[in-house]
């Protein structure tokens, strides 16, 4: 990597880690104020990182995270906003819980077609948008956050009316039909660590590989970066928005499938809740970089798995929900200051060398 | 309403103003006396210093060195609500009005008279601003949303606003470049009654014409320095447009033809639609034919059709009827990208919205439009190394000052920037280059480099259609020279006997369809 | 001199020639003639009652100053995506102000709340220029954890309270209803319900639905403001897990009434009877 590619980078995760640092500063503060003893929450959090059975949950938790993530990201290089992530995911989660249980496969074949279906309902459902977007004007953010609502409602609907299946036990939740075992995701680490996770790492990189190494990718950011250029280069802005809409809803329908074909083999209420919405989170630390949002998904997930010990020390877990929310406002927030203060210095450098081999 | 500055002191006096941004000296030592009461006319090229100037008059940036003073008194603004408090009042090239308010709102916006408890005075507002309408002998319906209101009309809006506020100084940037011609003559008749109340206008401007008949003084600026202060009388056209550019302009005659045979773009009748539908036509029955080793230049206002013709020849216009022909082949029903890859090339006439991706490094630039190409990608994949290393020939080639490829675009300066587009643009081996306004904001050095660049290039058997402003740049280069009006090209004129003059009076349409 | 005098409206006829407060008294006419009509059909006589009106008004009260709330932010410039982060912590902050002095204190700790948080969001978008849809995510997850711990540190444990609501507040703001027209009381003496008596008559069409529709507006105004519930790990409607569910129940003395206008995703609107 170039010195010019390596500075902007450090500059970029700089503000990333900042964000990380004020926040763990300011949610001390809220400790103290509140009462508890801010270093002992931290040494409890971080004291954390040395059981394996922590960092276990912790990438399982950031299995979901990762692919919500790329998800929101690959609409952002486009400079759309994808907040339907929590809609298309469940939508692709009902889907593939009636599609999965209704067919026998054998596994991996089970397994691919689960994956397909999951990637095909995201996609209808964020298609709406993206054919909102290109054919009537309409705002993403509006209308995927309106389609939000509708696809809970329409799924809680439909799996009370049609999917569920009530169980003789009655204290347990009320589930779509199970998915028999070969549509059954392995664990790498049983009950704990789900195999999803290698297919989220998959994801990331092959984000990485098709947004900065092809031609695609390269028209995907050069439509984004400005459309008016791409234009005149017979880039269609109006299919960009289209394919990336569609993409991002592929990405949002794998989202469930840890929980579904790795945790419990079926569809309930309240699976996978969430998830989309923190994908947002994670996108915006990592800064819509695959290898940020690779760490920033641990992290996340970190901060999920390790709060359950501030329980023991009587402090509320949910400092650690504080904590996100400050990383993530921090995070925009400085990263602006930041980048305008790195384009002056570009410029200003530019400048300079300019001088000296015209002096 | 008239000031006690008595004619022949100065209203301005700027001395010795530095003004500075990262890579590039806008002012150096500049010098500027406004005698009050007369029509100052500040001029000089595009990027000379002259908009830059005036922001600092204006209080909308500091001076790294020098003073103001107006009405003899020394004075520093930190902001235009201090300019403004002195009495200096400043009309905008791109206007500052809300389209959603009406005029009476826009006046006396940011500035609402307010009475006790609150409640904004708008009898008071009418009243005041009605006065001021008589004394300027323009009327506007006060409620009149500013939506509907015309160019030149919104310019008189914005005229308005400052007035209301109590300049006795206006600078007006490039105030005419969005009129017609008889707009133009109102506005200055405008202009004249208000310096005979005593107040004091400045204009920029570029078009000499309009300087040496409207105004009383001028002051030309080049290259961010003061170059000349002189008056209409002492000076004449070609004489304001040698102290501008600072060197004998080119002189085409004496230059062996190199127009081959072979067309490389046929525009055969092309008629685009309006901007809505039941508008009159952007273009109406456009015909003509561009060969190899040949530069049709297009002269014309801005806003004739020019831009409507870049995009029907490159397929993204809405074409009512009519054939692109590129290389021989019919691609009139063809995308952009198979125009491009036929031997199209499209020097864009904005380089930051069409023709650079900013926060991109230059060799991500170089690859706009060409990671198609097959030497700059290796199947699905672009080729980093590659489109690193044509990047590096271009800058070299076309001398983009530049410390490396890897700089991001939006570090260069204005003219760099263009220089690597050119560059881009030129290095794909076209047959035929779109070339629209090639040598904006491009200081006179690179302007020079990019017109040898394009003439070699003529010379080797590109056909090149020059849309340019610069009527300097269309009679140096160009073949043969078209003019467009309204839509329709009304005029086709040989380059070794048309003069600035000529070429004038067939781009304001006084004169049309008449050939040299 | 250039001229512009503004074009005199057209003549229309019809419907757009009529003025807007005459539109709006023939729209609101019609749909209480099929409301009317639906009612005898389906013979729910609770469709146009005054009591389904008035919880009507309380469950559309959030989201009409949610509305303005968005209004004011577009109108200058403004995409506020962050108004649920906004609500969620200016009813936490209106819950423990109603817990510890009392409902009108709730109210005010409830604006200067809000309208802090919305300081948070101008300064992100203002002075920093931070994208406004990516400021107003942040700031709603933002909210929401921020709710959740403090629900924990300060409700737990308290009557009435609990880590999902905020213990009873002290007070309410009384009631009120309209003497003669739905039966208030003058003094000690409790006037005849005249709306009321409309509203029985079943059989016939349209009456008992005006009347409904008028006692409704007319009656049980400003309801005991018994209990501000924010429920943030687990919506006490349906059992849904969400973090920044806002459940806001209001009960009302004469009135069994619960109304619960719950965010949280899988709910919707539920009222119980």
């Amino acid at each position: 990597m170039k010195r010019q590619q390596l500075q902007r980078a450090a500059v970029t995760a700089a503000s990333s880690v900042l964000a990380v640092f004020v926040a763990l500063l300011i949610s001390a503060v809220i400790l103290l104020i509140t009462g508890k003893d801010p270093v002992k929450a931290f040494t409890t959090l971080f004291g954390a990182a040395g059981d394996t059975r922590v960092i276990q949950g912790s990438l399982n938790r950031a299995t979901p995270l990762m692919i919500s993530a790329a998800a929101v990201a690959i609409g952002f290089k486009m400079n759309l906003f994808n907040i339907g992530v929590e809609g298309q995911m469940r939508v692709a989660l009902l889907a593939t819980a009636v599609v999965g249980a209704a067919v026998n496969l054998p596994a991996p074949l089970h397994i691919a077609l689960c994956l397909v279906v999951a990637m095909a309902s995201g996609a209808v459902w964020s298609g709406i948008a993206g054919w909102l977007k290109v054919k009537r004007g309409v705002n993403e953010v509006i209308s995927t956050i309106m389609l939000n609502f509708i696809a809970l409602s329409l799924v809680a609907w439909a799996f009370d009316d049609f999917f569920r299946v009530e169980s003789p036990n009655e204290s347990v939740l009320v589930k779509t039909k199970e998915l028999p075992k070969s549509a059954w995701f392995p664990d790498l680490v049983d009950r704990r660590l789900n195999g999803m996770l290698l297919v989220a790492i998959a994801v990331l990189i092959l984000f990485w590989v098709i947004v900065w190494k092809t031609r695609f990718g390269f028209r995907l950011r050069a439509s984004g970066g400005n459309p008016g250029a791409a234009r005149v280069t017979g880039v269609h802005p109006q299919r960009m928005i289209l394919i990336s809409m569609l993409l991002s809803g592929a990405l949002a329908g794998l989202v469930g499938m840890r929980a579904l074909l790795g945790d419990v083999h079926a569809y309930q209420n309240n699976l996978a809740e969430q998830q989309g919405f923190n994908g947002i989170a994670v996108a915006l630390l990592g800064r819509n970089h695959p290898l940020g949002i690779f760490f920033s998904a641990i992290l996340f997930g970190f901060l999920g798995e390790a709060s359950g010990k501030l329980q023991l020390e009587d402090i509320p877990k949910e400092i650690a929900t504080i904590m996100s929310g400050i990383i993530v406002l921090a995070v925009v927030i400085i990263n602006e200051a930041v980048k305008r203060w790195d384009d002056r210095r570009i410029q200003r450098k530019a400048a300079a060398e300019l001088e000296k081999v015209s002096a | 309403m008239s000031t006690t500055t008595e004619a022949g002191a100065l209203a301005v006096e700027l001395s010795g103003i530095t003004k500075t941004f990262p890579g590039v000296i806008a002012n150096k030592d500049v010098d500027l006396r406004v005698r009050a009461g007369t029509i100052h006319a500040i001029v000089g090229e595009n990027g000379a210093g002259k908009s830059t100037l005036m922001k600092t008059l204006y209080g909308m940036h500091q001076p790294d060195e020098g003073t103001i003073r107006v009405d003899g008194r020394d004075v520093t603004f930190r902001s235009p609500t201090d300019a403004i408090a002195v009495g200096i009042g400043m009309v905008h090239q791109h206007f500052k009005l809300a389209d959603n308010l009406t005029v009476l709102e826009n006046v006396i916006l940011g500035n609402e008279p307010v009475g006790s408890r609150g409640r904004l005075r708008l009898d008071d507002a009418r009243r005041d601003i009605r006065g001021l309408m008589d004394a300027l002998n323009v009327d506007f319906d006060l409620d009149a949303p500013v939506a509907s209101l015309g160019v030149g009309q919104r310019q008189r809006v914005e005229i308005l606003k400052v007035l209301y506020r109590g300049a006795k100084i206006l600078i007006l940037d490039e105030p005419t470049a969005v009129l017609v011609p008889q707009e133009v003559e109102e506005l200055f008749a405008t202009l004249k009654r208000l310096v005979s109340e005593g107040r004091t206008v400045i204009f920029i401007s570029h078009k000499l014409d309009e300087v040496l008949t409207y105004c009383d003084e001028i002051t030309v600026i080049r290259q961010g320095l003061t170059v000349a202060h002189t008056t209409p009388r002492a000076v004449d056209r070609r004489g304001l447009a040698e102290l501008m550019v600072g060197s004998d302009l080119p002189n085409p005659a004496g230059r062996t033809s190199h127009v081959g045979a072979t067309p490389v773009l046929e525009v055969h009748d092309v008629a685009v639609a309006g901007a809505s539908p039941g508008a009159k036509l952007a273009l109406e029955s456009i015909s003509f034919t561009v060969h190899d080793g040949e530069v049709v230049g297009i002269a014309g206002v801005e806003g004739n059709g020019q831009f409507e013709l870049c995009e029907a020849i490159l397929g993204l216009a809405p074409m009512v009827s009519g054939s692109v022909h590129i290389a021989g082949r019919d691609l009139t029903l063809a995308g952009t990208r198979e125009r491009i890859t036929s031997g199209l090339s499209y020097i864009p006439f904005d380089r930051h919205r069409e023709g650079l991706l900013l926060d991109a490094p230059l060799w991500e630039n170089t690859l706009l439009g060409r990671e198609d190409e097959s030497d700059l990608s290796s199947g699905p994949f672009i080729s980093r190394r590659r489109a690193e290393a044509e990047s590096r020939r271009i800058i070299d080639r076309f001398g983009v000052r530049t410390p490396s490829e890897q700089v991001p675009a939006f570090a260069l300066s204005g003219g760099n920037q263009q220089k690597l587009v050119v560059g881009r643009e030129m290095s794909t081996a076209p047959k035929i280059l779109l070339a629209a306004h090639p040598t904006r904001g491009v200081d006179v050095g690179a302007q020079a480099a990019i017109w040898d660049e394009l003439r070699s290039a003529r010379d080797a058997g590109l056909g090149v259609l020059l849309i340019s402003a610069d009527l300097e740049e269309l009679i140096g280069l160009s073949d043969r020279i078209l003019v467009m009006f309204d839509g329709r090209i009304t005029a086709e004129l040989d380059p070794g006997r048309a003069t600035p003059e000529i070429l004038g009076t067939h781009m304001t349409g006084e004169v049309q369809g008449v050939a040299q | 001199m250039t001229a512009v005098t503004a074009v005199a409206a057209p003549e229309r006829s019809g419907w757009k020639g009529l003025s807007p407060a005459r539109r709006t008294m023939i729209i609101w006419l019609g749909g209480m003639f099929v409301l009317s009509i639906v009612r005898i059909i389906a013979d729910a006589d609770d469709l146009t009652s005054s009591g389904t009106i008035a919880s009507t008004l309380r469950v559309a009260t959030p989201i009409l100053l949610a509305g303005m709330a968005g209004l004011w932010a577009e109108r200058a410039g403004i995409v506020n995506i962050g108004i649920e982060g906004m609500m969620i912590v200016g009813s936490w902050c209106g819950g423990y102000g109603a817990w510890k002095w009392g409902s009108w204190a709730g109210i005010a700790m409830a604006l200067v709340a809000g309208s802090l948080v919305g300081l948070l969001h101008a300064l992100a978008t203002v002075r920093f220029n931070v994208d406004h849809v990516v400021s107003g995510i942040a700031i709603n997850t933002l909210a929401a954890g921020a709710t959740e711990y403090l629900s924990i540190i300060f409700f737990k444990g308290q009557k009435g309270g609990g880590e999902s609501q905020s213990p009873t507040g002290k007070g309410g703001y009384g009631e009120f209803d309209m003497p003669f027209l739905s039966g208030g009381r003058i003094g000690s003496w409790r006037s005849p319900d005249i709306l009321g008596w409309f509203e029985r008559q079943h059989d016939l069409p349209l009456v008992p639905d005006v009347a409904g529709f008028v006692r409704g507006l007319t009656s049980d105004i400003c309801p005991r403001w018994s209990r501000l519930r924010s429920s943030h790990s687990r919506c006490g409607c349906c059992g849904a897990r969400g973090s920044g569910c806002v459940c806001v129940r209001v009960a009302s003395r004469r009135r069994p009434v619960r109304a619960s206008a719950c965010r949280s995703t899988a709910c919707g609107i539920r009222q119980w009877p």
